[in-house]
This record gives C-alpha cells, sequence and structure tokens, in this order.
C-alpha cells in the first residue's frame, strides 16, 4: 500500500500542472458548450451538452492524460526506474490505469452534474433517466480510456493508428450504409439519442462498447506486461526514418485506394420508405409524397418527370439515367427547390412543396430537375462554368418544348406579351430585361456563374433558353439538339483528361463541332459561335422593339439600389440598404435582402443556402431605404443580394449583388 | 568440446565460512530463440565484494535483472538471503544501481528521496542526506541538469540510503570518463569495507576488479566460466617463452616443448602456442594455481632457456572468453 501510495503521489506531482490546467480549459469548454445551448433556440434537451462533452472534450481529456500517463513514462524510458524498485510491473500499470480513469470519471461526472442541474429548469430529469445517463457515460468513459491507454502502450505507431482509424471510420460513414453512431460506443453518446432514450436502458449498446473496452484492457495490459514490459519500451522508441518512409507510403497508399474504389464503387440509390412513395415504371424515379391527400400531386409531377427524363435520356444518347427522388415538403416555398446532398448514395434528392397551387410551377421544377440530370450524367461537367449557360438554358429548353406535337418553338412576341401570364411570356420579358441597356457578350456567357449571381437565378435562365430559341428558330430543333449532345452526350472521363478536353474545346469549337454533325444529314449552313451571338443579340432587339413587350417593359420602375456597411458599436458592423427608383413599385412589393457569411474560397451559392430579410415597398415611394443591424462582425466576409418581386416578370429582379469584405 | 574446457573450475571462496547471500543455480533465461543465459551458476558470500566479469552480450545485465526480479528466468532458481527470491521483499534489501539512469527529469535529489523512501521500510532520511552531502550532490537541482558522473553517485546515494544487505550495481561505470569510474570504485570498495556490506558488481573492464573485487566470477556465453578469488585467478595461468634455435642453415627452429607439458597427468592444459618475435610462447593452464609446480619442473628438466612469467589478469580473461586452441585451429 505504502508503495502504491508513492507511486500515486509521483503521478500527482507530476502531471499536477498539466491537470490543473486540463480541468480550467475543460470548465471553460463546457460552460462555452453550456451556455451556447441555453441560448440556442433550436436546442430540443440541455442534456445535449453532456452527449457533445462526452463526445469532444472527454475525448480531448483522455488523448492528454493517455499522453501524460502512459507516453511520457515510456518515452522518457523512466518506467525502468521505477521497474528496478521494489514494485510489480502490474502494480504501475494498473496505478496508472486507474489514476486515468478516476479522472475523466470524474470530469464525466461532473458534466453530468451541471448538465442534469441545468435541465431541471427546463425539462423533466427524472432518476432512471439519470440512472441511463450515468450508465451510458461510466461504460462509454471505460472503453475511451481502456483504448486511448492501450495506444499510449502502442507508442511511435499511435499517431499513424489515430489517421487510420479516422480514414477507416470516414469510409465506413461515407462508402457503406451501415450508421456507425448505431453501434457501440458511439450509439452511447450519439446526440440523438442520450438525451432522449428516457425509458429504456440501451443494453445492447452498452454491452457491445463494454465488450470492446474490455478487450482494449486486455491489450493494453497485455502489451505493457507481456515479454517483461519490452514491447512496450521497444514500441516507445522514436520512429526510424525507414518507419516513418513505410507508414507515410501506406498512408499515401490507402487514401489512393480509398479514392480509386470509392470512385467506381455503385453507391445504391436513396431508399424512400414504400407507404407514400410513387414509383415509376420506366424512369428511375420516386415520389414521396407523405400524406395520401398528396398523391395526385405526386401522380401528376411523376407524369411530367417521367416524360421529360425517359426523353432526354434518348435524345442524348444515355444508356441510363440516375435515380432521381423528389420528397414532398410542406414547409417551404413552392418556387423554392431544397436539393439534398447525398454523400453515400448515388442520384439525386430534391425536396419541394409539389402541391397544385398557384406558386407551383410544374414546368421550372422540371427545368430545375433535368438540369440536376444534366450534372450528374456528366459528373459535374455541366456546371463548367464556359458552358454552364447551355445547362440552364437547355434544362429550361427541355421542360418547355411543345412535348404533345414534338413542332418546333415559334416565338411570336405580340402574342406572348398579349397573354395574361405564360411560360413564353415570363422568359421572354426577363431576357429581354436583363440585356435591356446592354447587349449580351460573349464574356457574360463564359462568365456564366458570375453573370448568374449577378441578375439572379431564373433571369438568366431565361436568357439562356432565349438563345436556344434563337438556335432553334433559325436553325430548327436538331441544331439545338446536336449542340446539346455534343456538351453533355459525351461520355466523361473522371481524370486529368476531362480538364485538357474543356481546354481544347471551348464553346467556340463545341458549337462549330455540333454544327457540322448537324449538317451531315441535314443542308443547314453552319455558323460561327460569334455569329451566332449577334443573331442572338438582334433577335433580343427585335423581340425588344415589339410594342406590346416594351409597354410591359416600362413598366417596370428603373432605379438603382445600394448597400451600404455602416459601424455599429465595437466591431459590429450594420447593413444599410436603399432603393431609388424613378417611379414607385406597386405597395406591398416584396423586397428581400438575400445575404450570408463566405467561406474564405468562392463557390457558387445556392439560393436555398441564403438567408432572407423581406419588406413590403412603401406606398407611394419610390425610395426606401431598410438596415440590418449587428448581424455582422468587422473582418467578416459576405454576399449580399438585393431584389424587388416583379410582377410583370413573375420573379425577382436582382439590383445588387456583392461579394463583400466587411471593415 | 571436452568437459575440462566447458565447465568452470570453482576455486575455494576467500571466506569459506561465510554464507551465501546469493545463490544462483541452472539459470536459463531465453528469449525466443535466443538464449541469453545457459545454466548459470554463482554464489556471493556475505560480506565479498563480488565483481562479475564478461564480455558485452555475455548475460551480465540478465543476469541482475534476474536477480533483482525485473525479468523472470525460464529454468534455475535465484536464492536471496537463503530463500527463493519472488515478491518485492527481498528486492527491499538489495540496493540496485542500473547501468542507464532514468531517472525523472523533473525532480530533484531531494524529491527523489522522497518518492523512492515509499518502496523501502528501512529507509534513512539522514543517510540519504549525508550521502548526498558527501557525493558533494546539490539537494535542490533537477536531475535533468545533472552529468552522467552525478546521475551515477545519486543512484549509488539512493541505493544505500535504507541500509540495503546486498548492493547490487550493473556496470555502473559505463559512461564515466577515467577519473570519474576510478573515484566511483574507490566509493564502492570504501562503503563495503567500512560497512562491510555484501557488492555484487558487473563489468567487462578487468581492472575494475582488481580494483574492487574480493571475488570474481567470470561469464561467457550464459554461463560460469570461473569463479574464485582474484588472487586465485592471476595463478591459473602463466607464460613460457623461449627463443627460437638456429638448425644451422639460417632457418629458425623451434625448440621444444618441456617434456611435463605432455603429461596428462599433471593437470596442466596448453592454451596457446606460438612463434612471435623469434620466441615460441606459450600459455599454460594450472587447475589449482599451480605455477609453482611449472617452475619446478622446468628446473628439474633444466630447461633454463624458458622463461617463466605470470599472466596479467587482463590477458587471463582474454583467454578464458575466447575460443580455446583446438577450437581457433579448426
Amino acid at each position: 500500500m505504502r508503495r502504491l501510495t508513492a507511486l500515486l503521489g509521483k503521478e500527482l506531482r507530476q502531471h499536477a500542472l498539466s491537470g490543473i490546467a486540463l480541468l480550467v480549459c475543460l470548465t471553460i469548454c463546457y460552460l462555452l458548450l453550456l451556455v451556447g445551448t441555453l441560448a440556442n433556440a433550436e436546442t430540443v434537451s440541455v442534456m445535449e451538452v453532456h452527449a457533445s462533452f462526452l463526445l469532444l472534450f472527454v475525448l480531448i481529456a483522455a488523448l492528454v492524460l493517455g499522453h501524460r500517463l502512459v507516453v511520457t513514462e515510456y518515452y522518457g524510458r523512466t518506467q525502468l526506474f521505477l521497474e528496478a524498485l521494489p514494485v510489480r510491473r502490474w502494480e504501475v500499470v494498473a496505478l496508472k490505469y486507474g489514476l486515468g480513469l478516476a479522472v475523466l470519471l470524474l470530469i464525466s461526472g461532473l458534466s453530468l452534474g451541471a448538465t442534469a442541474l441545468a435541465a431541471l429548469t427546463r425539462e423533466p430529469v427524472d432518476g432512471w433517466f439519470l440512472t441511463i445517463v450515468a450508465t451510458r457515460t461510466l461504460v462509454y468513459v471505460f472503453f475511451l480510456w481502456a483504448f486511448l491507454f492501450a495506444m499510449g502502450l502502442v507508442g511511435r505507431f499511435r499517431i499513424p493508428i489515430y489517421l487510420a482509424l479516422l480514414v477507416m471510420v470516414g469510409v465506413v460513414d461515407g462508402m457503406t450504409q451501415l450508421e456507425l453512431q448505431r453501434f457501440g460506443p458511439l450509439a452511447l453518446v450519439d446526440n440523438n439519442t442520450l438525451p432522449f432514450e428516457r425509458e429504456v436502458m440501451p443494453i445492447r449498446a452498452l454491452l457491445e462498447t463494454l465488450a470492446i473496452g474490455i478487450g482494449w484492457t486486455a491489450v493494453a495490459f497485455g502489451l505493457a506486461l507481456i515479454h517483461e514490459g519490452s514491447v512496450a519500451e521497444t514500441l516507445a522508441k522514436r520512429m526510424s526514418q525507414k518507419e516513418k518512409a513505410l507508414v507515410g507510403i501506406l498512408f499515401v497508399g490507402m487514401m489512393l485506394a480509398i479514392v480509386f474504389l470509392d470512385d467506381r464503387r455503385d453507391k445504391e440509390p436513396y431508399t424512400f420508405p414504400n407507404q407514400n412513395t410513387l414509383v415509376s415504371a420506366t424512369a428511375p424515379l420516386e415520389i414521396l409524397y407523405l400524406q395520401p391527400t398528396r398523391s395526385a400531386d405526386a401522380l401528376a409531377l411523376q407524369s411530367r418527370l417521367e416524360h421529360d427524363l425517359d426523353t432526354l435520356r434518348d435524345a442524348m444518347g444515355w444508356t441510363d439515367l440516375p435515380a432521381v427522388r423528389i420528397a414532398y415538403r410542406p414547409s417551404i416555398d413552392a418556387t423554392i427547390y431544397d436539393q439534398a446532398e447525398l454523400t453515400s448514395n448515388d442520384g439525386i434528392l430534391v425536396r419541394a412543396n409539389f402541391q397544385r397551387t398557384d406558386d407551383w410551377d410544374p414546368q421550372a421544377f422540371s427545368a430545375f430537375v433535368i438540369g440536376l440530370t444534366l450534372d450528374d450524367a456528366t459528373l459535374g461537367r455541366a456546371q463548367f462554368e464556359p458552358k454552364a449557360w447551355l445547362r440552364d438554358g437547355f434544362a429550361q429548353w427541355w421542360a418547355s418544348r411543345p412535348r404533345a406535337t414534338g413542332s418546333a418553338v415559334n416565338i411570336d412576341p405580340a402574342v406572348a406579351c398579349a397573354s395574361d401570364d405564360s411560360p413564353t411570356r415570363r422568359t421572354l420579358l426577363r431576357a429581354l430585361w436583363m440585356t435591356r441597356h446592354q447587349p449580351l457578350t460573349s464574356h457574360q456567357l463564359a462568365t456564366w456563374l458570375r453573370t448568374r449571381e449577378r441578375h439572379g437565378e431564373r433571369v438568366t435562365a431565361a436568357l439562356a433558353l432565349s438563345g436556344l430559341w434563337v438556335l432553334e428558330q433559325q436553325h430548327g430543333e436538331a441544331a439545338v439538339l446536336a449542340l446539346a449532345r455534343e456538351v453533355f452526350g459525351r461520355q466523361p472521363t473522371e481524370d486529368i483528361r476531362e480538364l485538357i478536353y474543356e481546354w481544347r474545346h471551348p464553346m467556340a469549337t463545341v458549337f462549330q463541332a455540333a454544327n457540322t454533325a448537324k449538317t451531315a444529314d441535314t443542308t443547314t449552313t453552319t455558323v460561327g459561335w460569334e455569329d451566332f451571338i449577334a443573331d442572338w443579340n438582334t433577335q433580343l432587339d427585335r423581340w425588344r422593339s415589339e410594342p406590346a413587350c416594351r409597354a410591359l417593359l416600362d413598366a417596370i420602375p428603373e432605379g438603382e439600389a445600394e448597400l451600404e456597411i455602416e459601424r455599429g458599436a465595437g466591431s459590429v458592423r450594420n447593413i444599410v440598404y436603399r432603393f431609388d427608383f424613378d417611379s414607385p413599385w406597386k405597395a406591398g412589393t416584396l423586397v428581400t435582402l438575400l445575404h450570408t457569411r463566405l467561406t474564405p474560397f468562392d463557390a457558387p451559392l445556392e439560393r436555398f443556402d441564403l438567408r432572407r430579410r423581406e419588406h413590403l415597398w412603401p406606398t407611394g415611394e419610390s425610395q426606401a431605404s431598410w438596415r440590418l443591424p449587428g448581424f455582422y462582425g468587422q473582418g467578416s466576409r459576405a454576399f449580399f443580394a438585393l431584389e424587388v418581386e416583379s410582377e410583370i416578370l413573375g420573379c425577382p429582379i436582382r439590383w445588387v449583388a456583392d461579394r463583400r469584405d466587411i471593415r | 568440446m571436452s568437459d575440462a574446457e566447458s565447465s568452470p573450475l570453482i576455486v575455494e571462496p576467500s571466506t569459506p565460512n561465510a554464507a551465501p547471500i546469493l545463490e544462483i543455480r541452472g539459470l536459463v533465461k531465453r528469449y525466443g530463440k535466443v538464449e541469453a543465459l545457459s545454466g548459470l551458476d554463482l554464489s556471493v558470500r556475505r560480506g565479498e565484494v563480488y565483481g562479475f566479469l564478461g564480455r558485452n552480450g555475455a548475460g551480465k545485465s540478465t543476469t541482475i535483472r534476474s536477480i533483482m526480479g525485473i525479468t523472470k528466468p525460464t529454468t534455475g532458481s535465484i536464492e536471496l538471503f537463503g530463500q527463493s527470491a519472488t515478491g518485492t521483499a527481498a528486492r527491499q534489501q538489495i540496493g540496485y544501481v542500473a547501468q542507464e539512469q532514468n531517472f525523472y527529469g523533473w525532480m530533484t535529489p531531494a524529491s527523489l528521496g522522497r518518492f523512492v523512501r515509499g518502496f523501502y521500510p528501512s529507509w534513512d532520511d539522514t543517510t540519504y542526506q549525508d550521502l548526498i552531502r558527501d557525493l558533494e550532490l546539490p539537494t535542490d537541482r533537477k536531475v535533468r541538469t545533472f552529468s552522467g558522473g552525478m546521475k551515477v553517485k545519486l543512484a549509488l546515494a539512493l541505493a544505500l540510503a535504507h541500509h540495503p544487505e546486498l548492493l547490487v550495481l550493473d556496470e555502473p561505470t559505463a559512461g564515466l570518463d577515467p577519473v570519474a569510474r576510478h573515484e566511483f570504485l574507490e566509493m564502492v570498495r570504501d562503503q563495503a569495507e567500512r560497512s562491510g556490506r555484501t557488492t555484487f558488481f558487473s563489468t567487462h573492464l578487468i581492472d575494475e576488479i582488481e580494483l574492487a573485487a574480493h571475488r570474481v566470477g567470470i561469464v561467457d556465453g550464459g554461463r560460469t566460466l570461473y569463479e574464485g578469488t582474484v588472487r586465485e585467478l592471476a595463478s591459473r595461468m602463466w607464460s613460457l617463452r623461449c627463443r627460437q634455435l638456429d638448425a644451422g642453415d639460417g632457418q629458425p627452429l623451434p625448440p621444444p616443448l618441456p617434456a611435463f607439458l605432455n603429461d596428462p597427468n599433471r593437470g596442466l592444459r596448453l592454451l596457446q602456442d606460438h612463434i612471435r618475435d623469434g620466441e615460441r610462447q606459450l600459455i599454460v593452464e594450472t587447475a589449482d594455481g599451480g605455477g609453482g609446480e611449472v617452475k619446478l619442473e622446468l628446473e628439474l628438466e633444466s630447461r633454463d632457456d624458458w622463461l617463466f612469467e605470470e599472466l596479467p589478469l587482463e590477458k587471463i580473461f582474454i583467454e578464458m572468453v575466447r575460443k580455446p586452441l583446438r577450437q581457433r585451429n579448426t
């Protein structure tokens, strides 16, 4: 007993400072986590704090303890000094193991106690629930410490093992259907279950974790004791150059293998539950309508999409289509479509409110889905900026072309503008509006993603569609299809060859090639890319000169909008935005500030990800201004767009779009 | 190998009546396929300074680690203080200075003493402080700033502060400069003389044995080759030299061996026989230190052309641990 006391005293003296520093850091982190959770309006249960603390901060604490108690001892070879003292080797190892476990349990216990106290004021917390959480905590901490203690004894190979484990977890999570958070230790501290499983003890997860923990404990003691501790002693030596090179090669090889396998594996499409789901017989299309009352809407949508997708596949010469999944989501606006990011599944998943109301536009939605289909079928190449205008235009064109007769488009601006409201009128007016001051340039087309951000998706999509109308009117439907096939029908590669191809095939070359291919079986005269743009502008001007169109365009107030960053208290910055028009907008017109914080690297922004701040235009006013107070701070970077909803265009007009450094 | 070559030639101890404080019999230790100890025997008597001599890799450290309980022998027995050396109780009566000093660098001699005290019921703070003072070690300086010599002195102070019955030193002077080495050995010898404490130390340097040990055990290949007093060891081997003769044709002629060397009943063994620097040089081993007998026989055969000399201990050690003549020739 006396020698164990001496050993314990040594450990406490050796690690006192770092232990205190760790406890202070953990306390600060815990308090920040607690305050953040309490302040978050979306917090469901305060007990989430404990789950997060166990998953992140107790893990960090265990890593630090493992390093201090085990790694430092063996790296310093001071375990040889202890071995020379009249104490058994297993006693030394057991004392370190017990001490680390006790400290971690103390930290976790404090977290549980404090969280439970904080939770008592907001939610019911009974004894049985606390017993469940305490048991989860105890078993999880036991597993965590057993694993990290064993890793400490693995010495110089522990960091490569950590990295390999991280990669493996990533691979299992990303490449398989296995949900790791449902098993063993991760299930015990899952934020989605720990605060909410209040009645049933998670016996299976507890037993799994306990078994793994016992296994790691056996490994740890085995490493420390077999061959008189020489295994742990040998492993603690610094890595040789050969070993470093080998580990590096293995790691790089593993990463390459994962990338290779991930690229080549067939992922399963996203699956909906069978109930309330429509499954297409001809296309890989499924629609989840959630409520039986929406089944008719789903059927209508299925009929439309089935036709558009099947014909698209045939027209592009694709052997198959990506799996398309549409989920009904009543909570979102009918004009907004939310594309879900699928990491473990192939295909496309879109959430939309497809109830057939006045706001629901099946053609616009079909165009959205076709655009995503083009992206998927070309492995994202359709979004390549110099050709992205064609992707936007062709998606609209395919969804809008006469479906029943298959006849070519015939745009009569007088008829279109005279109609009350039609997709053709809307498209025409949007395209004319965008080019009312300046003709379209090849640069705007080549930098399409920026053009799209500047003018908004709907206006630019209309402009792109107008280009294909011009091409169709002048050279026939075959010309449009030939151009689309040239860009989207080719089987893309997944490596650098694709970049070389795009470099060697700019839009002008592709356009020329498409026309040549088309003229092989027809007698149409070929046309150059720049000539086509000139024809496009000429046609837009011609349409614009139509009195009915001009009258409508003139009815839209002209003016400008500006956005100013105003100093607030300290580093807080307010955003002031002003509009100044030559005539008032209709009272109640929707004005929107779209904004979002930007990452250091520029990437296209999805409308669904932007924050919205909406206002109604004041009655009789031609000027208006609003203020966004205190949302951004000095040093941040943000995107801002100012839009006013135009009844005539049937979509918002974007007056300002800017990525700004907030100073 | 014949029995005469492989078996240790045990010589009576210098203090034959003293009880053995450490008795090792047939100690075998295998690390996988490697046999570090191959049936080692030795016996250390109370009060003596025992030098454990062997080349690098002979098995000295494995033997000491087995004595200290750090390593568990594969087979064989170790008796400490008349009892089987298992458990920590026996180890509490041993003071140990390891070959490599792996102290906690953040500790000072004072805090190290407070830590080690917990492992020895017989720890004596006053003795420790006296030792630290006598060894001229700073009490409150961190050990990481100590030189190699200071660390060995500190290890010695820690090993002696609990008044151990047996002091075990595993090549304690390895890595020390000649002056520090000499000083350390003098300290070991002085403390042994003053306290009468049994001291067991390993080394591969014969001069350390000459300086400090009463008795010596020579180990090689995991077996004891010799165990006895230093004086007896010195009388085990002798050198015989004789100038070469002139054959008359200008060619030198090796002088004939004295006849008694060919007599198998004499208990003599010819270890070396070679021509060097115009002389025939022999090394002869006597089973019982009978150098006088060799000298007498030379006189009886009137072979005054042969020069008879004692071999230095280092030469004897080398002759003992290197392969016998017949093995080398083959």
